[in-house]
């Protein structure tokens, strides 16, 4: 039994560290930079399909404005993701998987107003990656995009109850950790 | 190509002495007045070259198209007209349709040709040894070409047997193997348990795990870098995060009550 004591050793609900973050971050970009690709080509495909392509004459369309196509894409798809995915339900699947959600710093759902301000602030923080790196030094791990938008990033695993041999033999360690005076019994 | 405006005609394929194919095989494809009827049977002796030139055509069209988008028409010659390119083209294929059929034909005439040659040489032969005198001398020549005709015989009904028999011999062999492998995956116990570990409770409960350790992992390296770096940059290190508003509580602020609650506060 995983009780009321015992969570608050847990993961859920702490600020979320760089690399955890990092990781959800490169799987978010993989998973827009994969939808990205799959639109082009799609998109190719049916134009030369149906011919489209010869009668708009995108035929004689150079390189350049092709590249220039698939980056404003990108940041459409990227955009409409992330605000998606954080007005939803505060995770994208990057997040997800990883375990951690985007909240205000009240600890209550992102508005659309957080939710613009935090991807306008990501051009920001990508100078350098020191509005990134700023994660590792803040003592809420806010990065300058969290910090302009008033959002933090949470642990939001185990929610309900702890799974897997890594997360309960932390679980163990922490407890065992503790005070004994405190004269809690484990059962995990 | 000449062919695409013309009037739709059904055309069947012929088949000698008159007779229509087992299958009725009918293809409707437009067709030019006076065109030659397309011979379509299984057993026509161009249909593979015709299949092998359609398949290349087919195949160069697609290809053109791939790299080069439209074709690019030659500037000397009106729109409509045959380019040079498809001149060449045409007479290449001309060639190996009528040098099929010649050579075809050529081989047909040097059969019958021979055939004829040798029955009248037998009869021929047959009529001058036909009598009393030459009798002794051909009885012995008569039992050798009966013999021989004999084990022709025999060789052509051997063959028909040992085509069937291998038809039958492969069949059975595909079977037996088919047979065997599914024997052996539904009774191998080692099979089943890979099977129910891949698909079954066992292989969920693993990725569950596999996604648990690795979010473990990597929420402990939060911690470990962020010490690291605190020693780098000789900075205290951190004895505890603050409390964030949600640590330990249930977060349920995008559910959807919550979510509908939230929407109209913030309207």
């Amino acid at each position: 039994m995983i009780d009321e004591e015992m969570l608050q050793f847990s993961f859920l609900g702490r600020y979320a560290g760089f690399i955890t973050r990092l990781v959800a971050f490169l799987v978010d970009r993989a998973i827009t930079a994969i939808m990205t690709l799959s639109t082009m080509l799609a998109v190719e495909f049916a134009l030369n399909v149906f011919r489209i392509n010869q009668l708009v004459g995108f035929d004689d369309l150079s390189w350049q404005v092709a590249t220039a196509s698939g980056v404003g894409l990108y940041l459409v798809i990227s955009v409409g993701y992330d605000l998606g995915f954080w007005m939803l339900s505060g995770q994208t699947p990057g997040k997800r998987l990883m375990g951690v959600r985007v909240v205000r710093s009240d600890g209550q759902r992102l508005h659309l107003g957080n939710a613009i301000r935090r991807e306008l602030a990501y051009v920001l923080s990508g100078l350098l990656f020191l509005g990134y790196l700023w994660i590792l030094l803040d003592k809420r791990r806010q990065g300058w995009h969290d910090k302009l938008a008033g959002t933090i990033v949470v642990y939001s695993w185990p929610e309900g109850e702890l799974r897997g041999t890594l997360v309960r033999e932390q679980v163990h360690r922490l407890v065992e950790a503790r005070p004994a005076a405190q004269g809690e019994t484990v059962d995990v | 190509m000449e062919k695409e405006n013309g009037p739709e005609t059904r055309i069947e394929s012929p088949r000698a002495g008159g007779q229509k194919m087992k299958d009725e095989r009918q293809l409707s494809l437009p067709a030019n007045e006076g065109d030659p009827p397309l011979d379509l049977a299984p057993d026509s002796p161009q249909l593979v070259s015709r299949y092998l030139v359609g398949l290349l055509l087919l195949g160069s069209d697609q290809l053109a198209q791939g790299l080069g988008g439209a074709k690019q028409p030659e500037a000397d010659v009106p729109p409509g007209e045959e380019t040079s390119s498809d001149r060449l083209r045409h007479l290449a294929i001309g060639l190996l349709a009528r040098g099929e059929r010649d050579a075809g034909r050529s081989l047909r005439t040097i059969y019958h040709g021979s055939v004829g040659t040798a029955s009248w040489t037998f009869r021929t032969l047959d009529r001058w040894t036909d009598n009393r005198l030459m009798r002794p001398f051909r009885r012995p020549i008569e039992v050798r070409v009966r013999r021989l005709g004999d084990q022709v015989a025999e060789i052509v009904e051997e063959g028909k047997r040992e085509e069937q028999d291998s038809r039958v011999l492969a069949a059975e062999s595909v079977q037996s193997v088919v047979e065997n492998v599914v024997d052996q995956v539904a009774e191998s116990e080692e099979v089943d348990r890979l099977i129910m570990e891949l698909v079954g409770q066992k292989g969920v409960s693993y990725a569950t795990s596999l996604v648990d350790n690795v979010r473990t992992l990597t929420a402990t390296g939060d911690d470990t870098l962020e010490g690291v770096l605190r020693k780098l940059l000789r900075r205290m290190p951190r004895r505890a995060l603050p409390p964030s508003p949600l640590e330990g509580q249930p977060q349920t602020m995008y559910a959807s009550g919550n979510l509908v609650r939230g929407v109209a506060d913030h309207d």
